[in-house]
């Protein structure tokens, strides 16, 4: 056997070719201390099977999307790549202040069973590059070679739009004051804050842009003015908002600040955040300075970090949303390549039914291009949202739509069926609706 | 299949409820699965004569957690449709039972996304007004996604994601005594994935397995507006 030096030992793991790239270099001298990096080698994967698909995110999009791709193709060998370790829902969170559900609602829902059911293979790790020559996607736990790789990485916060460039100041927003619209362990920090609120300003925000989840923070302005209002807390929900009116089911949330929320709700529109100073508690817009109590400040939304490491950006897009094909998905000039969910550039909505609706028809277009068949024809994606507006007892409002382009090549709604006439149907409705979500990503 | 071998099949069926197993042609037949008597809730056979028209009915066949809707018809039904099931094998739907040949009972188990009628709200109910999002009256809309389906038709889907029409359960009518009994189940096989998907929440209400046992010699009806603590009407 030969001796094991060093030079053996970089040969044997196999970790030359990948070190290289990365530029990571090994010294030999015994002086210098070498960076250990764990992305040596292959990712520990059983030979493919057929095609590989590799599948970045396992959030709403990525979940649906392995899953439909093993159906409509089960010769495919699918990799649905995540980096959490539990699974908790975005959608529905809100639902939880009040107590209209609970935790286990939101996170009993496991990846490994969604990857029996749906007969593909959960990988757990981080995905840190793409190389698309060579056609791998590299992780931290090692590489993973792809025939067609499809990324959902969702979103990333972006505070530098809010005049919010030291990183201190973005540290602790995003540690005091969470948006809650991306990790489970926000909206554990948001409940907390609303069970502990004693008294004062509690400050909201809607962001510019297309943020995800249009209605999610005016339901949930609703579902803490409803708490508040209950417990008989002396205190206000202060929603500021960057764009100029409600920019969803506008009647039936104004209905609700009005009808339920009058002495509790203050809605401005039309204002940016501009500045913060987190040591006085202080938001800072163009002509106001304003006080808070405590607060959920939810940033400038854009795409995954990952869109744009991954080589996948639009420069010039204002979200730093994916550069693909906006019926098809992928990549402008790489069949092999596709993102779907929230990091899309499309005006669709970014919510839950959109991502799913969208998975449907992207895993029948990547399952007939691996065929080597013709694309399917195109379907758009389909809006179903529904908003609670009153927690006591539960109400709602809801939108279904779809999206059709026009001959400017833009994307519009397409047959929009509003209720803005809050019920108890429709909140009943809201419930039957997240658990058939959950039921199409996960059963 | 021609209307005379149906009703053949019918008698042979009624030989074979007896005996406590069913087997109908293109039917869900699984083994153990019984003929059952509809009932009210002190367990006296509903009498045909004392069911509202248009009114939602629900009861439970063949397991004891699956729900099914039933129907007198107010509006005029087709004599027999011939639909298509999951797997592309085509069924004959006999049409509806009763004096007036308008009673109809179908899965209330939406095949979409496994929708269904339980005690908190039925979500799939018939409407002879003008349903909102099906834009159509003297339908039977599924609130949870929009399917529509025509019960005069089999259950057959008039628009909406619905990938097949809604299972039927074929009855029996005892004219003697104006009683109807659930003798089986033609169309798709809804029930294996349902019990499958909602194991565990039917564990509560029926205990563990109980939700997979058949019911056997009789079942409840009632209106689903006294069944559900919400009706959903869309």
């Amino acid at each position: 056997m030969p001796k094991l030096n060093r030079r053996n030992f970089i040969k044997a793991s196999g970790a030359g070719a990948v070190v290289a790239a990365t530029g990571i270099s090994v010294s030999g001298t015994a002086h210098a201390k070498a960076a250990m990096v764990n992305t040596g080698g292959d990712a520990p994967l059983p030979k493919a099977k057929g095609q590989r698909v590799v599948v970045v995110g396992a959030g709403t999009a990525g979940l649906t999307i392995a899953k439909y791709l093993k159906k409509e193709d089960s010769k495919l060998d699918v990799v649905l790549v995540e980096r959490r370790d539990m699974y908790s829902s975005c959608f529905a969170s809100n639902l939880w202040y009040p107590g209209i559900i609970d935790l286990e609602f939101l996170a009993d829902h496991s990846f490994l069973d969604a990857a029996v059911n749906g007969g593909y293979t959960f990988f757990s790790g981080t995905v840190l590059g793409l190389d698309r020559d060579s056609k791998q996607v590299i992780t931290d736990q090692g590489t993973i070679k792809y025939d067609f790789v499809i990324f959902s990485p969702g979103i990333d916060y972006y505070y530098p739009r809010y005049g919010i460039d030291d990183p201190a100041d973005q540290l602790e927003l995003a540690q005091k004051y969470p948006g809650g619209f991306m990790k489970g362990t926000e909206h554990v920090t948001i409940k907390n804050k609303i069970d502990n609120f004693d008294g004062g300003v509690f400050l909201l925000n809607v962001p510019p842009g297309n943020y995800r989840c249009l209605p999610g923070p005016y339901e949930r302005a609703c579902m803490i003015a409803s708490i508040f209002k209950k417990e008989k807390v002396k205190g206000k929900v202060l929603l500021l908002d960057a764009n100029p009116d409600v920019t969803i089911k506008k009647d039936g949330f104004h209905a609700a600040f009005d009808e339920l929320y009058k002495d509790i709700i203050e809605y401005k529109p039309s204002t940016e955040i501009t500045g913060v100073d987190l040591g006085k508690k202080e938001i800072k817009t163009e002509f106001d300075t304003i006080k808070f109590d405590d607060a959920a400040i939810y940033p400038f939304v854009r795409a995954s970090r990952l869109i744009e490491t991954c080589g996948l950006m639009n420069p010039k897009d204002s979200q730093f949303q994916a550069n693909i094909n906006d019926e098809t998905n992928n990549l402008i000039g790489d069949k092999s390549v596709y993102v779907t969910g929230d990091s899309r550039p499309m005006p669709f909505s970014k919510s839950a039914n959109t991502a799913q609706s969208e998975a449907h028809h992207i895993a029948k277009v990547v399952a007939a291009r691996a065929m080597g068949k013709a694309d399917p024809p195109y379907e758009s994606p389909n809006t179903i949202c529904y908003s609670m507006v009153n927690a006591y007892p539960p109400e709602a409002i809801s939108v279904n739509a779809y999206y059709k382009k026009g001959e400017n090549g833009s994307f519009a709604f397409d047959r929009v069926n509003m209720v803005e006439v809050r019920s108890a149907e429709q909140a009943t409705l809201t419930l039957e609706w997240a658990k058939g979500v959950y039921r199409d990503m996960f059963e | 299949m021609q209307r005379r071998d149906f009703i053949k099949l019918c008698s042979s069926t009624a030989v074979l409820a007896a005996t406590g197993t069913v087997a109908i042609p293109n039917g869900y037949a699984v083994e153990g699965m019984q003929a059952a008597r509809l009932v009210n809730v002190e367990g006296k056979p509903v009498k045909v004569a004392s069911l509202n028209t248009d009114e939602n009915y629900i009861f439970h066949y063949p397991y004891q957690s699956t729900p099914c809707l039933l129907l007198g018809l107010g509006k005029q039904l087709k004599q027999e449709t011939v639909l298509e099931s999951d797997d592309g094998t085509v069924y004959t739907w006999p049409g509806g039972v009763g004096p007036e040949g308008n009673i109809v009972a179908y899965s209330a188990i939406c095949p979409h996304a496994l929708s269904y009628n339980s005690r908190a709200a039925s979500i799939l109910n018939y409407n002879t007004a003008k349903s909102q999002i099906a834009g159509i009256g003297e339908s039977i809309t599924c609130c949870a996604h929009a399917s529509v389906y025509d019960p005069a038709e089999g259950a057959r889907v008039l628009s909406g994601p619905a990938p097949k029409p809604l299972a039927t359960i074929l009855l029996e009518y005892d004219a003697g005594n104006d009683e109807l009994t659930a003798v089986g189940v033609i169309g798709s096989d809804v029930f294996t994935e349902f019990l499958k998907t909602y194991k565990k929440d039917l564990r509560e209400e029926y205990g563990r397995g109980g939700a997979e046992e058949f019911v056997t010699e009789k079942t409840v009806l009632m209106p689903a507006a006294e069944y559900s603590a919400i009706m959903i009407q869309c």
